[in-house]
């Protein structure tokens, strides 16, 4: 899947924040410090992040 | 009724309201939510989609992304009139292989541009051509969340408030007047112009309606 534009509980515009926050956690960085520093202050937009998975077409 | 901000950032806003009631709380933060107008996409002309995405799923996802509404320059189709503009002509037209961004659009207006150029809407492989004309216009949070300008809540504020962190504290004693309101900005409108719109929008039907009841009368 692709990464939802908004997030599906609070409506928050999030698929903006989302190749940073893949690129940040591959470079090894504690993804809840990553979180934190992209403005995701809610556990409904987090958990869209955590646990998106990544599919290739 | 006594307004003062206690934090300001880009598009957050947190005040206390002193000597209102629920009541009044609520009203303000179902007017910002469902009311205040902003623009989205809301219908798409599909000329060529080779991507992996059906275009109803397409449609859907350029229909969330958040777009700078100039309030003044539009105005909603149901209240236009003759002159007035109502719709924003967005169009899209790439070529793969890449990855389709909101930022890709080309939009009649200069003014009303989507809010964030990174939004990945669809990969594209070799060769695939993307081609559409999407049009926006103005609409409000109760005909579609997309319309909705942000998130606005409210917490009753501690009698003895002095900062925001008193918020936390769970056993200081409720004021049942004072309120403490969070208005958070989608990017479309800031949260001051969110503000300043619901209250016109609450004064106007506010109005409508002491007028249908002097008319039961």
């Amino acid at each position: 899947m692709i990464i939802p534009i908004r997030c599906i509980s609070c409506g928050k515009p999030v698929a903006q924040l989302w190749e940073q926050y893949k690129e940040r956690t591959k470079n090894g960085e504690d993804p809840q410090k990553v979180l934190d520093e992209l403005g995701l202050k809610r556990y409904c937009c987090r958990s869209l992040f955590v646990g998106h998975i990544v599919m290739n077409f | 009724m006594e307004i003062s901000i206690l934090d300001k950032k880009d598009n957050e806003l947190i005040f206390m309201i002193k000597g209102i009631n629920n009541a009044i709380a609520n009203t303000i933060r179902r007017t910002i939510i469902s009311d205040v107008p902003t623009l989205a996409v809301d219908e798409i002309n599909f000329v060529k989609n080779q991507g992996p995405l059906y275009d109803e799923i397409l449609a859907h996802r350029i229909g969330l992304i958040p777009i700078k509404t100039d309030l003044k320059a539009y105005s909603l189709k149901e209240e236009a009139t003759t002159k007035a503009i109502t719709e924003l002509k967005l169009t899209l037209k790439v070529k793969g292989p890449k990855t389709v961004y909101s930022g890709d659009f080309k939009s009649k207006d200069e003014k009303c541009i989507p809010v964030y150029n990174n939004i990945p809407l669809v990969t594209l492989l070799k060769d695939k051509e993307l081609v559409l004309e999407a049009t926006a216009v103005l609409g409000k949070g109760k005909d579609h969340m997309k319309f909705s300008p942000g998130l606005c809540y409210y917490v009753n504020a501690p009698v003895k408030f002095k900062d925001l962190n008193d918020l936390k504290s769970e056993d200081s004693e409720i004021s049942k007047e004072n309120f403490v309101f969070f208005i958070e900005s989608w990017g479309q409108l800031t949260p001051k112009q969110m503000f300043d719109e619901s209250m016109d929008i609450l004064d106007k039907n506010l109005a409508e309606f002491s007028k249908k009841i002097e008319k039961a009368k």
